[in-house]
């Protein structure tokens, strides 16, 4: 028989009183286990979406809601920030990437957003990685700059600084001067620098596009001049271009973005190449969206018939959160059609559809209740009008920018140079979370001083519950002295009596306090909006049974030492 | 051997006077020996097994096992010396009610330093000895008080004590039952080479030892 066989056997002998001050140890234990749970739950929910961005652009008005609107798709944007800002501060030394939020769309409860397919950028944070890795399944959306400019020309904005093109043609113009350009091969050299610096919005374009990338590339190479003829070559006809959207709708999609891959690799080998395939043609009609563009604005100046209007729309395409895709059972391929009404009035639905080409991967973060279409078809549908431009402006409005920034140096002089701007502010993500989680970690601080005050009354408990079968005991001691047991062995009994019912309560605490969160974790969701994982076990959690486990032997000293105290002689006398 | 040299306890009353309870000028048991010392009610029978014991200690006097002074040693000490050298029987069995026989007995085997298996051992063999092997896991107070004393007395011989103390072993019990008790005990003691000092107003004992000592013909002054 051990000192602790002796202990459980005075434990299990007062089974009720040793259970139940247990529990009031387990009651205060539960409740800072769920607390500490929660608050590290909450602040994984309030950082996590955070983490990798940086600042976010917006017009002015509240920074935090700002980023609430941004990064955790809750609150209303503060308003619309002019879009020329997007092509002043992408082309900005000290921006790496800047990436446009359009929002106010709804798709079933579940918030839409315009964007660029920079989003599929790996310096885009949620989900990690770049292009088709961070998507479950599908591919990325393409968005197109020209189609995007050619939208916003119809709908007669200004988005770029420049005043507002009411003669699309010019542009072309000039777009099929170069190519005339380039149709004659031997001055490819000299046209490369021509796309630099006379178009440069048209370099734009080119950098913004995914599929484009391959064009910035084809200006810098002279040879790849060649491929850029090849396709606009083919954009004049009409008749491929819807040939190229059947395409798109089939099961050649995969094949294109595959022969896309190709084409970047062979980057050299110019013209052959494509003479020999006739879908790599088609890939250029892909690429050159601006061009497709075009021709549909021409049709419609020609023909302007209703049947024409998804013609205009150009690629209308969405990628899922993956909670989207799996609450509401949407698949790629599967054909949705969101709301406008989150911002901007009574919602009504569109009667433009959007083609599902990719689900992302889960990110246990709010990217993954968004649906996230291409900027370009946001503002190609025309209800968009009204809620497209600044008040009383014609100018072009985004939500938001997000702001990738070169590097620490850069965000800071992002920072004061644009909020010294009447027309925009400029929100430090990880300031504002950190603000946002004071506000709410604050709140927490009570709750949590309230279960320490439960676990120190549990504790007391204890000591008050032995100290009380103390008298009943001095006989148990005496006898216990009597046949041998010295007082050190007697005082540690009682000391580790109190430990060991404050450790059944601990680790009864710990485990209830998970269970709470667990039971409640549909309810916090809904309260709350995030659902805690109950089965995160925190290191501070061992670190609370430790303290109380000491609590518990420090509550034990004062029956013990009464115990150490008790006087042998006096408590051996006969009972009758 | 245990010797008593003008031994003189005495206790407060609530007033704070003191009152003298024992005043033994001398008492010696040789080994072996199993000694019985008869006393009425308050003649200082418990109180001077108590002080042999060393628990509670002379106000002057000295006690001495095999030459060496228990009375001189710390109250650890005493403990120590307690669990190695002396079993103790009582009036009332004093066992614990949460343990079971098999472990009130093993349990001050590991007082002295048995180890946890061979205090088990022992103290199964000791009570099987007191024909009470059916009742190992039984607690106390399913035992009969002719069982339960029995308990106590494996108990006070687990580590083989010089001594055996035991204060009215026959109290609590019917005549059967002390007759019984008393023959085991004596016979137990004697079988483990112990020695036995008996105190008890019952006449039943007086009987059956050979070296019975009047308390009150030792005890001068006190009462």
């Amino acid at each position: 028989m051990s000192l602790w066989g002796l202990i459980l056997r005075a434990i299990r002998q007062r089974a009720l009183s040793s259970t139940l001050t247990a529990l009031s140890v387990a009651l205060g234990v539960m409740l800072v286990t769920g607390i500490l749970l929660l608050q590290h739950e909450m602040e994984k929910h309030f950082r996590e979406p955070g983490r990798g961005y940086s600042l976010v652009v917006g017009a002015p008005g509240s920074a935090l809601q700002l980023v609430l609107n941004a990064i955790y798709h809750v609150d209303k944007s503060p308003g619309l920030m002019p879009m020329r800002a997007w092509y002043e501060l992408e082309q900005d030394d000290s921006v790496e990437m800047a990436v446009p939020y359009a929002v106010g769309d709804t798709f079933r409860g579940y918030r839409v957003v315009a964007t660029t397919d920079a989003i599929f950028d790996e310096r885009f944070p949620h989900p990690a990685g770049a292009g088709e890795e961070k998507l479950a399944e599908g591919r990325p959306f393409r968005f197109d700059r020209a189609d995007l400019e050619e939208a916003l020309h119809r709908l007669g904005a200004t988005f770029d600084g420049a005043p507002a093109l009411d003669d699309d043609d010019h542009e072309e113009g000039e777009h099929h001067d170069e190519d005339g350009d380039h149709d004659e091969g031997e001055h490819h050299d000299e046209d490369g620098d021509h796309d630099e610096g006379e178009h440069h919005q048209e370099g734009e374009h080119h950098d913004e596009d995914g599929d484009h990338d391959e064009s910035a590339h084809h200006d810098e190479d002279g040879d790849h001049d060649d491929g850029d003829h090849d396709g606009e070559h083919h954009d004049e006809d009409g008749h491929h271009d819807e040939d190229e959207h059947h395409d798109e709708d089939g099961d050649h999609e995969g094949e294109h973005h595959d022969e896309d891959g190709h084409h970047d690799e062979d980057g050299d080998h110019d013209g052959e190449h494509h003479d020999e395939d006739g879908d790599h043609e088609g890939e250029h009609h892909d690429e050159d969206g601006h061009h497709d563009g075009d021709e549909h604005r021409d049709d419609q100046e020609d023909g302007h018939g209703g049947h024409h209007d998804h013609d205009h729309d150009g690629i209308a395409e969405a990628v899922l959160g993956a909670e989207v895709a799996r609450a509401l059972n949407v698949h790629v391929g599967d054909e949705i059609e969101p709301t406008h009404g989150v911002e901007g009035g009574a919602a009504h639905e569109h009667e433009h559809l959007w083609t599902v080409v990719g689900i992302l991967k889960p990110t246990r973060t709010p990217v993954d209740e968004v649906v996230f279409i291409n900027l370009d078809s946001f503002f190609s549908i025309e209800e968009h009008a009204g809620g497209a431009m600044l008040p009383g402006t014609t100018e072009a409005g985004l939500s938001s920018l997000l702001i990738f920034p070169r590097g620490g140096v850069h965000k800071v002089m992002l920072l004061s140079r644009i909020n010294r701007r009447p027309d925009l502010q400029i929100a430090d993500v990880q300031e504002q979370v950190s603000n946002l989680f004071d506000i709410v970690g604050s709140v927490d601080v009570i709750f949590l001083l309230v279960s320490i005050m439960v676990i120190v009354i549990g504790v007391l408990s204890i000591l008050v519950a032995i100290y009380n079968t103390m008298s009943e005991r001095r006989r148990e001691v005496a006898i216990l002295r009597a046949i041998g047991a010295r007082r050190a062995t007697v005082f540690s009994a009682i000391v580790g009596e109190a430990t060991l019912l404050t450790a059944f309560g601990a680790l009864a605490g710990v485990g209830l306090g998970h269970l709470l969160v667990f039971t409640a974790r549909s309810r916090i969701d809904e309260v709350a909006g995030f659902r805690p994982d109950a089965l995160t076990f925190l290191p501070i959690e061992l670190a609370v049974v430790g303290i109380v486990l000491v609590s518990g032997a420090l509550a034990g000293l004062v029956p013990a030492w009464k115990a150490y105290r008790t006087d042998v002689a006096s408590n051996l006398r006969p009972i009758s | 051997m245990v010797r008593v040299e003008k031994l003189k306890v005495e206790f407060k009353d609530p007033t704070g006077a003191r009152v003298p309870v024992l005043d033994i000028d001398a008492l010696d048991v040789e080994d072996g020996a199993q000694l019985c010392l008869v006393g009425g009610s308050g003649s200082g029978k418990t109180t001077l097994l108590n002080v042999l014991a060393g628990i509670t200690p002379p106000t002057s006097g000295k006690v001495f096992y095999d030459g060496k002074e228990l009375s001189a040693l710390s109250e650890s000490d005493r403990d120590r010396f307690r669990a190695a050298n002396i079993g103790y029987v009582f009036q009332s069995f004093n066992l614990l009610q949460a343990l079971s026989s098999l472990e009130n007995v093993a349990v001050a085997g590991t007082f002295a330093g048995q180890g946890r298996g061979q205090a088990r051992e022992r103290a199964e063999a000791l009570l099987e000895r007191l024909g009470l092997k059916h009742r190992l896991e039984a607690r106390p107070g399913t035992l009969s008080v002719g069982e339960q004393q029995r308990v106590g007395i494996a108990r006070a011989l687990i580590n083989r004590p010089k001594v055996v103390l035991a204060d009215e072993p026959t109290a609590n019990l019917d005549d059967a039952h002390a007759a019984e008790v008393l023959d085991l005990l004596a016979e137990m003691v004697r079988e483990e080479e112990s020695t036995l000092v008996l105190v008890t107003h019952d006449a039943r004992v007086k009987e059956r030892f050979g070296s019975v000592v009047d308390l009150k013909s030792m005890n001068g002054s006190a009462t």
